[in-house]
């Protein structure tokens, strides 16, 4: 777990959008589409790039996948990534505290 | 009550496999474990069951343990190393998610690119002893006098390379029945157009070959120049299987982003994703290692891309950089030193005069490969610096 840790902290906005769309089972294409969906199309995310991301989140336990009725693939959030996700949040969310705490010394 | 059941081949065919062992079930005998030094199934006799088997691979049981898959009622019968067999005893019409078969997909491409370069090595040498054998058999003082034990040996040879042959074939079937199970189609889609049709529309100049050759060092470059054809209204309409020539068809100017996509290695989901994401293939490699694919989408106001991540395309420019530049700088040092070594030879014994051709050879090989080299390096800045600005 702390190896897991190690590699994906601070995780990059890529890696952790791909993630948090994990809530539930999605397909690949699924999460291209959630993702600009919940960013307000802010991220499009191209197919290679999140091809190449979920290798590595698979090859780390991160993520699982199986097939559906289709046979096609559907990835899928392991413990070991709910752990990875919420350490993650965690860190974003002191990011987000300070940020209102300061943001006012820099309107002045 | 126990039965085995001597299966020493399971793995090559899971699908079969699977199958049996369903049977089994439904006669009563239910498994329980798999000898693995005998290759043997052991089953428990009980009640008759309809139980669907899947045979799984996976690093550290991750599959098994998937909370979906569990949901689904899978359970793990039998889990040793890195196979585990999971049963589940649900309808099959009501089962909708599977385990999925990528894992033993890789299993078997790793097996059989393994046999198949083995077996061209050993060819090689069997080629090369049928020949000294047809020669030592017309030539005059043939005597019909073996080494004792050679032909221990060579039955001992053949057998071994005929076992893996048969290995391999069994693994090509099996890998084609998985993935018509999947339905993933790695063949290009069928949109090619009769030998016949192709020929009368070059004759009347629609269609319009071009050759260019070594252009996966330099991808940026043919993007390029494919998307600058199309703007022309010079629409690619199929290149050759070992994408050297490129196919044109006059139509209408479109505007296309091509994508040259290298990967060390693919699996059937890379397909999918970029399939389902709007982009066409238009050209893949032949082998799954190493694989080149050409990608193309149309658009019309936001320019698409296959890597939206910056640092995703100048690392993927990287890596495609330096394995060539180790490649074929390892190659130059090679040639460099063979050149050196027949010269040097020349120099010191004059009775051995240097045989011309070969200096002139290698140094050809160098330049070529020097270019190569010279065309990855300059991708890898070109990239660099469009990245930069």
């Amino acid at each position: 777990m702390d190896k897991v840790l190690k590699a994906f902290i601070p995780m990059t906005e890529t890696a952790y959008y791909i993630l948090l769309s994990l809530a539930e089972p999605r397909h690949g294409y699924g999460i291209i589409l959630h993702v600009t969906d919940i960013t307000q199309g802010r991220i499009k995310l191209g197919s290679g790039t999140v091809y190449g991301t979920l290798n590595k989140l698979q090859n780390k336990g991160v993520i699982s996948i199986y097939s559906d009725e289709q046979r096609r693939t559907v990835y899928e959030i392991t413990d070991i990534g709910k752990q990875l996700i919420l350490t993650e949040i965690e860190r974003i969310k002191e990011l987000y505290t300070n940020a209102l705490r300061f943001e006012g010394d820099f309107h002045g | 009550m126990v039965k085995k059941v001597f299966r020493p081949f399971w793995s090559l065919d899971v699908m079969k496999t699977e199958k049996w062992l369903g049977e089994m079930a439904y006669d009563g005998y239910q498994l329980e474990k798999i000898d693995f030094v005998t290759r043997a199934f052991v089953f428990e006799y009980d009640e008759r069951k309809i139980i669907q088997y899947r045979i799984c691979r996976h690093k550290d049981r991750v599959s098994a343990n998937s909370p979906s898959l569990i949901k689904s009622q899978w359970y793990d019968v039998f889990t040793k190393g890195k196979w585990s067999i999971l049963a589940n005893e649900n309808e099959a019409s009501e089962l909708k998610i599977f385990p999925s078969r990528e894992s033993i997909l890789k299993r078997n491409r790793i097996i059989k690119y393994s046999i198949g370069i083995l077996l061209a090595y050993q060819s090689f040498g069997v080629l090369l002893m049928l020949i000294t054998l047809y020669l030592a058999f017309f030539s005059d003082n043939f005597s019909s006098h073996f080494e004792p034990g050679s032909s221990i040996s060579l039955t001992a040879m053949f057998l071994i390379l005929s076992t893996l042959l048969y290995i391999l074939i069994r693994l090509i079937q099996s890998d084609k029945k998985l993935r018509r199970e999947s339905g993933s189609d790695i063949a290009l889609s069928k949109r090619r157009l009769d030998r016949k049709t192709e020929k009368a529309l070059r004759r009347e100049g629609k269609l319009i070959k071009k050759r260019k050759l070594a252009w996966m060092y330099a991808p940026d470059k043919i993007e390029t120049w494919l998307e600058a054809k199309e703007k022309q209204g010079y629409n690619l309409y199929r290149m050759s299987r070992s994408g050297n020539i490129f196919y044109f068809m006059k139509g209408e100017p479109r505007t296309i982003k091509y994508c040259v996509d290298y990967q060390n290695l693919v699996n059937d989901s890379y397909f999918d994703i970029h399939k389902s994401s709007g982009w066409e293939v238009i050209f893949t490699s032949k082998f799954t290692y190493m694989k080149y694919t050409i990608w193309r989408k149309e658009y019309t106001d936001d320019r698409p891309q296959i890597y939206s991540d910056k640092k995703h395309r100048l690392k993927h420019a990287r890596k495609q950089c330096l394995l060539y530049c180790m490649f074929y700088i390892f190659l130059i040092v090679t040639a460099v030193a063979l050149i050196v070594s027949t010269v040097s030879i020349s120099i010191v014994s004059p009775d051995r005069p240097l045989f011309w051709p070969t200096p002139i050879i290698f140094t050809l090989l160098i330049i070529e490969y020097g270019y190569f080299t010279i065309q990855s390096i300059g991708y890898y800045l070109r990239t660099k610096k469009k990245l930069d600005n």
